[in-house]
């Protein structure tokens, strides 16, 4: 029988309950936002005991099919102050999915200064004092967790930044070799966790060979087959082994897409520095992994390792967003930095979105220079240590503007956009309106469209459809680059669905799902007091032109305000 | 064939033994920009091709002084 933790910080008590029927066909971000909008007040405090912040991995999670174990956690956002979901690689999905877990809620506050750590196990839920963990970051509370709790459990954990519930901070979850560099990043999930008084939930390993009931085991074996073959061969995916997602950086900067100096221009020459091309071979050459998996079983391996000249690690995963935020948008090109900024983040458990675009802005008002790299890993320090400069980083982009008196913030709802800019990239600027989830490239990234991207004709019409199938991968479970064989293997993961729920969940259902979900969110949001007002881009972006195209945002907020109405 | 168009072409894949290639090209008028990879025996499937930075038709024909890019297609997660 498949069942939900649920975890009482208040009363200190844990208690499993049966899967409700209503929830069986749901998981990952549906099961989240359902949760957080049948049972959080939306006008609640998101610190406050009245929040709930809720773990789920996919429907398919649980198993070693590549690349469909995410673990979602959600929430009402700190930094959105609407509906969350944010979600992850690492183990922790796996592992959750394997003990029969469909969701954990933790809910309540413990007394004020309580930190404790959660252990799950098969039918079991124990709270344990955090004791000396506080105040460690992410690597070493995970070296001395999977001291205590051996090696093969899973750990999401939070670093100084969710301690003391900073809005950037995210929820960091132990790839297979341990690292805690898999993380909820956005939204703040990190300060929610923080504010229950949780150091680290811990996943045991329940042996080998155990996996999710399923209904008709042969007939998941035979789907698996063709959707592995189909991931391992498509050209579309193998790019990604190669040189990870840091290959888009030379593309969105073609595109005069690119943000460079707080969103200041699309395009640079000296981002030349830091191509995914230059990357892939500096890493190969210092001995580090070009290639990497961040969860169990994932073929697609878009993850990788960077090592100094000496060939130690420093940090893992160097993503595209990250070399992007922490890079060229505070003109810093070298990857040496960027790599001690990506470690110092993973070790905060901090989003580098989100911090990358506060520090461009305070940079941007004088606070400090642009490409200061001192000045930088200085912020870094004043986080960690609670600095009141290193909070106001913490409280994210829109915040720093407010206190800085800096017009040109790229948010929308209190979020930071990702590396692109909607000006150049527009469908990702309808993306980052209409999404409940605030400004998020991973709600429906349209850089692979091979359209115009600078017309703004069609933009919302590409929005909608990548944002339901990117919604639908959410509930599943799968990674986002699953998209690109997703028209090619739908009949396959249908039938992957059926052998384990005993349910045909033909193209109607999928999309119904993803649809309901993204509904169910935008309720919560409306009752939380985000209108349609808040599902716009800043004005100012709608006024400077950006250069090398001097394009403006110009897609109708009439356009906007119908995305959902032709769903 | 009239005496052709050039253009300004950035390879950002492996190309005449480098790495990433950058240069004057002289092409057949009327190439398009759907026919540029296969003129440039370039064997890599789903390429972006971006001419003065922006995906165009596959139809359209490059012109003189073109500032064409050759890609890997590639998101970030």
């Amino acid at each position: 029988m498949e069942q939900m933790l649920r975890i009482d910080m208040n009363s200190l008590t844990a208690r499993f309950e049966a899967l409700p029927d209503a929830y069986r066909l749901l998981g990952g971000r549906a099961l989240t936002s359902r949760i957080v909008a049948e049972e959080v007040e939306p006008t609640c405090d998101p610190l406050g005991p009245h929040n709930k912040l809720v773990l789920a991995p996919g429907l398919l999670s649980g198993t070693v099919l590549s690349s469909s174990s995410r673990i979602s956690a959600g929430a009402k956002s700190p930094l959105t102050g609407g509906i969350k979901e944010s979600n992850a690689g690492g183990n922790t999905g796996w592992r959750l999915a394997q003990q029969g877990l469909r969701a954990v809620i933790i809910e309540g506050q413990p007394a004020p200064g309580a930190w404790y750590i959660a252990v799950i196990g098969k039918a079991e839920c124990r709270l344990e004092p955090a004791g000396e963990l506080i105040g460690l970051g992410t690597y070493e509370t995970a070296a001395r967790l999977f001291e205590r709790y051996g090696k093969k459990a899973a750990l999401a954990v939070i670093g100084q930044a969710g301690e003391q519930r900073m809005n950037v901070a995210g929820i960091s979850n132990t790839d297979p070799e341990g690292r805690p560099s898999r993380i909820c990043a956005r939204g703040g999930m990190g300060a929610v966790m923080g504010s229950k008084g949780l150091k680290a939930v811990v996943v045991l390993d329940p042996g080998p060979n155990v996996s999710p009931e399923m209904s008709d085991l042969p007939l998941w074996r035979e789907h698996s087959k063709p959707y592995l073959q189909e991931l391992r061969t498509s050209p579309a995916v193998a790019r990604y082994r190669e040189i990870g997602t840091a290959g888009t950086l030379e593309l969105v900067n073609k595109l005069g897409g690119l943000p460079i100096r707080n969103f200041g221009r699309g395009q640079d020459p000296a981002t030349e520095a830091i191509t995914g091309l230059h990357m892939a071979e500096v890493i190969k050459e210092r001995g580090g992994l070009p290639s990497h998996s961040c969860m169990t079983g994932c073929t697609i391996q878009c993850s990788n390792v960077w090592a100094d000249p000496a060939g130690k690690e420093v940090a893992s995963s160097m993503e595209f967003e990250t070399n992007t935020l922490l890079g060229a948008n505070l003109e810093i090109y070298g990857f040496d930095a960027i790599a001690q900024f990506a470690r110092a983040c993973n070790d905060l458990g901090i989003d580098t979105i989100e911090t990358g675009g506060a520090i461009g802005v305070a940079m941007q008002a004088g606070v400090l220079k642009f490409g200061d790299v001192d000045a930088v890993m200085d912020l870094f320090r004043e986080m960690r240590e609670g600095g009141v400069l290193g909070k106001l980083i913490g409280a994210g982009a829109a915040t720093v503007g407010r206190v800085l008196g800096v017009r040109e913030v790229a948010s929308v709802k209190g979020q930071v956009m990702a590396a692109y800019d909607p000006r150049a990239i527009k469908g990702n600027g309808v993306t980052y309106a209409t999404s409940p989830m605030g400004a998020d490239h991973t709600a429906g990234n349209t850089i692979g469209a091979k359209v115009d991207h600078l017309d703004p004709v069609g933009k919302v019409a590409i929005s909608r459809e990548i944002q339901i199938t990117a919604t639908l991968l959410d509930c599943l479970g799968f990674c986002n680059f699953v998209r690109a064989v997703y028209g090619t293997t739908a009949a396959d993961i249908a039938e992957l669905f059926r052998a384990r729920f005993g349910v045909t969940a033909d193209e109607a259902f999928m999309r119904r799902l993803a649809i309901e979900t993204i509904r169910t969110e935008i309720g919560f949001n409306r009752r939380a007091g985000l209108g349609p007002e808040t599902d716009r881009l800043p004005e100012w972006m709608r006024e400077t032109p950006l250069p090398p195209h001097n394009a403006l945002f110009d897609v109708p907020d009439e356009e906007l305000d119908r995305i959902w109405a032709e769903a | 064939m009239g005496r052709g168009v050039i253009i300004h072409l950035e390879v950002y894949l492996p190309y005449r033994g480098e790495r990433r290639w950058t240069g004057e090209v002289r092409l057949p008028e009327g190439l398009t920009a759907g026919a540029l990879s296969d003129y440039l025996s370039l064997a890599e499937p789903e390429l972006a091709v971006l001419v003065n930075g922006r995906y165009v038709a596959p139809e359209t024909r490059l012109r003189e002084g073109d500032e064409v890019a050759v890609l890997r297609q590639s998101e970030g997660g």
